[in-house]
């Protein structure tokens, strides 16, 4: 709300701080238009997973299809989400092709409240005819606006629809007994690993959402397959920044707080996982300006986690039970 | 010495002289017996091999030459009288009487229209359009002022009438003018006179005498927009289309009948370009070439005769012609000929035919050579001083320059044009700038603050029917003049003629405005006028927007007229909204360091040194080999002067090392070039790995080429001692000993070895059938019983002297002819000695011939020297489709690249013969000079900026900067607790082109280009899709 106010009361033009001379909210803008409907290609699916256009759990991708035209390494977060949740699943992955903006960025960072209204209305009546009871999402944006935001324009949408960030969606079917983590690591030595927490997904949800302790007891977990978890310096609700937010533009100043995050990450472990899209965007970048700094492997929580997931089958777990 | 040259005759080759000696630093007074500029070059419709429209690439020019302070513009002048010598001639001009006072006239035209006096053939129409006694030759004339024909006027000639002067409201009709005689003083005298096309003089058996028989400068007025049919194909009998046009080429040249022996060197290409014009203009017309040779040697030319057959289906016939008849009941032309192919006599009924006849010197030529006291050679053309110096006249002091010296086209002209400046400013060393007056603008700048409303001029075209003819521009002028901010808006015929300019002027001056706009053609040709207009009327030039209107509206919708219209509206609509948030810019000089740097020691590198060292400046070749010289070294005696190759070689050398202004640097390769226009940084390398820089302010290309070695071709691998290409055996005949021809009965020449084809190298390479014709003669001279073969295609011998001088030799040696479709076939029949033999299908004959041959010479294309795309990239220039550099324009600018401060000469360019080579490299001094001379260069107000507190140093601007204008710089930056390295991008202003493709890559928003940053482009849009919102339109 912070540009919404500047937007109001200053003469301060925002649209100046918008990177990408704005092309991404433009398309958002464009997308909350009622006669707009976009026609997301769907090729990046992998092949023999099957989709739907209705069912029960909803994979709402966000803006990875549009990133993927200024950033490498973006799409393998949605081929892994969507292969985690169609191994768990029995029925097919609902995915819309016509998938508009959740409304994050014109909400937090160009204050652009009408059309994040229009954009909510649209996404909620797609959710409905649809028919869907569960939202899972990678990005922990997406996570916020539907977790927090949403729920204020709609009153009933919690009621209707379980939202859930792919950690939260392990996390479940591993307590549940659905899930087990397999795959040692291949190195003979222990990797040693670091989690960033996004914003959205510790300090700026509700003191009663307890993701950034789901996640630390996932990463315990990992120890038994040769990955020893490290905290950093600063860590939960207490993390540093990625740098910037909501596409807006970054600046030497967001340069620095990065390369001192990831001087932290560095000292912290050779593989630093996060769960925001933007996130691994842009602590990537920073590395290619810094030396020092370049060595650490960034991964996304879900790109981690594919790899190292099994469904536990009922018959095998009944035969445990025996 | 005087400062100051007189250049007689103002076509092209005049024009572009008198620029490029303003330039150096010298007053000139241009003479034009015709009452406006612009010469052959503007009665053309197009020009080969682009298509550009002829007028529309020349206009400007002869605008700058009207503007430029320092030229002298005496046209409908002659030549009277000249005394003195090289430094100082007196020149009486005669001044003959336009009966009009051209202070006070403004060209407006209204005595012309008011003039009652029937109309009469018009001169510039080749004769074919109308007139009236009081008149200008053409819509575009410079200067734009009219003039009466004193022999078809009413009032000179009866004394009745009068009306022009009484409708005159600039009161410039003046019955009484005389003749005038007028005395200058100058130092050097440029003879650039040109060509004429009597096509009435040819003997009966081409039909000249018939109605629908034209000559091709007959027909490029009949092609041409403003020409005497608005650009309609249609025939004179009785102005139909024709649906069948023969083009008769070699129609009299080539011809001791007709008393022309030599080739007019550019028929081919231009009957070419008329008939694919012809297909573009009406569908019904299909062309037909009655062809002999096709000589199109230059570059892209001979695929562009290709193009012409199989895009357009234009039919090529090799034929020779007996006779052009008409038939009396349809004014058709029946040809007689005979089909080279088949050898039959068939007759060929065509609706129009337009005939390529001889161009010819200038019908006056003797008279000036006797004014000028200069030679004239056999052919009536200026005769040169020697081969080799084509630009120096008999007498000192007095140059020649494009047609009137021998037959060339206009990249050869324009390239001599800059050549002769060259040398004119080396004869004149000392005396540079004592004349001239910087172009000083009367009015000053007016200040336009961004708080001052926008009051906008709007001037749209109709380029006579360019753009007239699919664009409703009445319409399109009541809509803009509709819009708000818009002052003042009309429309006219010409927006670039100099009248034009003065109503811009007036307008500006009248309505008070603050930005202008002009709705017509491309800026690339015409936006450097009209800023200078508006610069004139104290308007800061970067105020000016151009829309165009004829390549977008007209061009593409040629078949849509209310598209058309409606898109002129919106575009004009759209500069509209983006000059209401342009703003004055302001340009920067930049001095330049007085030296060049030539890339490459052969003929034309060396050339180019001695010009500029001639001129004082210090010039540094840099050469890869260990000597000097480049493919001279190899060759033996050289054609059509038969002079051994040494004799040049040496004396060339000797000047070079003698010259204490020139700098050798022989096994050296260039290691990196830094830097821009004015202030270029090379590091070199030596055979020792000893690095050294060198700084100049310019860089000649002069890195010639290299003979094609055609591996596998013909039985040549290298291993088979006796087939050989051209410069191998040249390199035998150099020796003095002749064993190797020893029991050698037969020798077969092979033309076209690879070059010429469908596939791999398409192009002619312009020297090797004048090399061919060479060698056959020595080896017969060598050996009188020697038999020797040519297998050619067509022979390329479009120089003045080399037409003889193949006919000379032609008996020396039997000639085959062959063609694509049917190839030659080799086969090695002995070993020791080898022998081989030889089938061809000889399409004269039509039959195939076998014969056993004893050695095989391949004459092979020319290529581009080697790891030329090393020094591109270093350089920052392009090379072309086939590997050889590509100039800034193939026809108006052949010895520039786009980047200022680089220029082009020699094989580098294209390949060429050594007189050519030595012509290009004094142009290509002479251009390069023109910086060195001024001492200082100003960069354009126009290009990108780092706003460097947003700038995030990711670097993505350098990566895509085309000009390399970008760097990253690197500082330190300490914040609380950490301290980082920040790059930041810089842009160097004197590199920038203004392209904006950094800006448009920035992922910040920190680069805007100015006068095209993104809220003016935004607001563009936005006066786009608004307005069409508005009227419902969907998006």
């Amino acid at each position: 709300m912070a540009r919404y106010k500047m937007r109001q009361s200053t003469n301060k033009d925002v649209d100046d701080l918008i990177a990408h001379k704005g092309v991404y909210s433009s398309i958002t803008e464009i997308m909350s238009q009622p006669y707009i409907n976009p026609d997301r290609s769907l090729d990046w699916v992998p092949k023999g997973i099957k989709i739907a256009e209705k069912g029960d759990v909803l994979y709402y991708i966000g803006c990875i299809p549009y990133f993927n035209y200024e950033f490498d390494n973006v799409d393998t977060i949605a081929t892994s989400t969507l292969q985690i949740l169609s191994e768990i699943e029995k029925e097919p992955i609902v995915l819309f092709k016509e998938e508009i903006c959740c409304g994050h960025d014109v909400y937090w960072g160009q204050g652009k409240f009408e059309v994040f209204i229009n954009l909510a209305k649209k996404n909620v009546d797609m959710f409905e005819k649809a028919g869907i009871s569960t939202i899972v999402t990678a990005c922990a944006e997406c996570y916020r606006t539907f977790k927090v935001d949403y729920p204020k324009l709609f009153e009933d949408f919690s009621q209707k629809y379980e939202v859930k960030h792919i950690i939260e969606y392990i996390y479940d079917n591993w307590k549940a007994g659905k899930i087990e983590f397999v795959g040692k690591n291949e190195s003979e030595e222990e990797t040693s690993f670091t989690y960033h927490d996004p914003c959205r997904l510790s300090r700026f949800l509700p003191e009663d959402n307890n993701i950034t302790d789901k996640s630390r007891e996932i990463f315990k977990e990992f120890k038994k397959l040769g990955y020893n978890f490290t905290e950093m310096e600063h860590n939960k609700a207490n993390s540093l920044c990625c740098g910037v937010n909501s596409f807006m533009n970054c600046n030497e100043k967001s340069k620095a707080l990065r390369y001192k995050r990831m001087l932290e990450a560095n000292a912290a472990g050779e593989i630093m996982l996060t769960a925001c899209p933007k996130c691994k965007i842009h602590l990537s970048c920073v590395q290619e300006d810094y030396a020092d700094i370049s060595s650490v492997e960034i991964s996304d929580f879900s790109e981690f986690v594919v790899h190292h997931i099994k469904v536990i089958t009922p018959k095998k777990k009944s035969e445990e039970e025996k | 010495m005087e400062g100051a040259v007189l250049v007689i005759g103002a076509g092209i080759a005049g024009i572009q002289t008198s620029l490029d000696l303003t330039e150096l630093g010298f007053k000139v007074y241009l003479v034009e017996k015709s009452p406006s500029i612009g010469g052959r070059m503007a009665q053309l419709d197009k020009t080969f091999p682009t298509n550009d429209c002829s007028l529309c690439i020349l206009a400007p020019k002869m605008v700058e030459v009207y503007r430029n302070p320092n030229i002298e513009l005496m046209t409908y002048h002659e030549v009277k009288e000249i005394s003195g010598e090289a430094g100082n001639f007196d020149v009486t001009v005669l001044k003959k009487p336009r009966y009009i006072d051209e202070d006070k006239c403004k060209g407006c035209g209204d005595c012309a229209a008011k003039c009652p006096k029937i109309q009469v053939p018009n001169l510039f129409d080749m004769n074919l359009g109308k007139r009236k006694s009081v008149y200008i030759p053409f819509p575009q004339a410079v200067p734009p002022i009219y003039l009466i024909d004193p022999e078809l006027c009413l009032m000179l000639t009866k004394g009745v009438c009068g009306v022009c002067e009484k409708v005159c409201k600039a009161q410039a009709i003046n019955y009484k003018q005389k003749e005038q005689e007028i005395k200058i003083k100058v130092g050097a005298i440029v003879v650039a006179t040109g060509f004429d096309m009597p096509a009435e003089e040819l003997s009966s058996r081409w039909g000249y005498r018939f109605q629908n028989v034209v000559s091709a400068l007959e027909y490029e007025r009949i092609l041409c927009a403003s020409g005497p049919f608005g650009g309609h194909v249609l025939r004179l009998s009785d102005e139909q289309e024709p649906e069948k046009i023969a083009f008769i080429q070699c129609a009299g040249s080539r011809d001791l009948h007709e008393n022309v022996p030599y080739c007019s060197s550019v028929c081919c290409m231009y009957t070419a370009k008329e008939a694919i014009i012809t297909s573009e203009h009406s569908e019904n017309a299909k062309c037909y070439v009655f062809r002999h040779d096709i000589r199109a040697y230059g570059k892209n030319f001979y695929e562009f005769t290709q193009r012409a057959q199989d895009e357009y289906g234009v039919k090529y016939f090799q034929t020779k012609i007996s006779s052009i008849e008409e038939d009396p009941e349809t004014n058709d032309l029946l040809i007689h000929y005979e089909d080279l192919k088949t050898g039959e006599f068939n007759d060929f009924r065509a609706n129009l035919v337009v005939l390529a006849t001889p161009l010819v010197p200038r019908k006056d030529i003797a008279n000036l050579a006797t004014v000028l006291d200069v030679e004239l050679d056999k052919y009536n053309f200026f005769k040169e001083k020697s081969y080799f110096s084509k630009s120096l006249s008999s007498k000192e002091g007095i140059f020649l320059c494009g047609f009137c010296q021998g037959p060339m086209d206009i990249p050869e002209t324009v390239a001599d044009a800059s050549g002769v400046a060259s040398r004119v400013a080396t004869l004149l060393n000392t005396v540079k700038f004592t004349k001239v007056k910087e172009k000083e603008f009367a009015v000053p700048e007016k200040v336009v603050s961004f708080t001052d409303e926008p009051r906008i001029g709007v001037l749209v075209c109709h380029c006579g029917i360019n753009i007239g003819k699919y664009v409703d521009v009445p319409k399109v002028r009541d809509y803009i003049k509709s819009l708000p901010n818009v002052a003042w808006c009309e429309d006219n015929l010409y927006s670039c003629s100099s009248d034009s300019q003065e109503l811009i002027k007036e307008k500006i001056q009248e309505h008070n405005l603050n930005r202008f706009i002009v709705a017509s053609c491309t800026p690339r040709t015409h936006e450097p006028l009209f800023q200078e207009t508006c610069q004139e009327a104290g308007m800061n030039k970067y105020l000016f927007e151009m829309v165009n209107i004829r390549d977008q509206c007209s061009w593409v919708h040629m078949t849509e007229k209310e598209a058309a219209t409606e898109k002129a509206m919106d575009l004009i609509r759209m500069a509209v909204s983006k000059a209401k948030l342009i703003k004055p810019q302001r340009e920067e000089k930049i001095e330049v360091i007085p030296t060049a740097l030539i890339i490459g020691g052969g003929i034309s590198g060396m050339t180019a040194a001695l010009e500029l060292a001639n001129q004082g400046f210090k010039a540094y070749i840099i050469e890869k080999e260990n000597k000097l010289g480049g493919n001279l070294n190899n060759l033996n005696i050289l054609y059509p002067i038969q002079e051994d190759a040494s004799i040049i070689l040496k004396d060339t050398v000797g000047k070079v090392e003698s010259n204490n202004n020139v700098e050798v640097h022989l096994e050296t390769t260039i290691e990196d070039i830094k830097g821009y226009i004015g202030n270029y940084e090379i590091s070199i390398k030596d055979s020792k790995d000893n690095a050294s820089t060198i700084k100049t302010g310019a860089i000649i290309v002069a890195t010639g080429g290299q003979e094609l070695k055609p591996e596998g071709l013909f039985q040549y691998d290298g291993k088979n001692k006796q087939v050989m290409t051209q410069l191998e055996v040249e390199q035998k005949l150099q020796k003095a000993d002749k064993s190797w021809l020893e029991n050698i009965k037969r020798v077969t020449f092979v033309l076209c070895a690879g070059a010429r084809q469908k596939e791999g190298i398409t192009y002619c390479s312009n020297v090797c059938c004048g090399t061919s014709i060479k060698n056959i003669n020595i080896l017969k001279e060598l050996n009188p019983n020697l038999e020797i073969v040519v297998i050619y295609r067509d022979f390329q011998m479009a120089k003045k002297e080399f037409e003889e001088y193949y006919r000379n030799r032609r008996k020396d040696a039997m000639f085959l002819r062959y063609d694509l479709d049917h190839m030659p076939k080799v086969t090695k029949i002995g070993q020791s000695p080898e022998k081989y033999k030889v089938e061809v299908f000889d399409t004269n004959l039509q039959d195939t011939i076998d014969f056993e041959t004893d050695i095989i010479v391949l004459a092979t294309p020319m290529i581009p020297a080697d790891n030329l795309k090393d020094l591109a990239m270093m350089l920052k220039v392009p090379l072309d489709r086939t590997g050889f550099f590509l100039e800034a324009h193939v026809k108006l600018r052949p010895l520039d690249f786009a980047t200022d401060g680089i220029f082009l000469c020699g094989v580098a360019q294209w390949p060429k013969n050594i007189q050519d080579s030595i012509s290009q490299a004094s142009g290509a001094a002479g251009r390069a000079s023109r910086f060195l001379s001024a001492g200082e260069i100003t960069t354009s107000g126009l290009v990108a900026e780092v706003n460097q507190s947003k700038c995030i140093g990711c670097g993505d601007c350098e990566v895509v900067c085309p000009y390399k204008a970008i760097e990253l710089t690197e500082t330190t930056k300490e914040f609380e607790d950490v301290t980082i390295i920040v790059k930041k991008s810089s842009i160097n202003s004197a590199l920038c082109k203004g392209c904006g493709t950094c800006a448009a890559t920035c992922p910040v928003g920190a680069i805007s280009v100015k006068h095209y940053d993104f809220d003016q482009i935004g607001a563009m849009i936005d006066s786009y899709l608004l307005e069409k919102i508005k009227n419902g339109g969907s998006t």
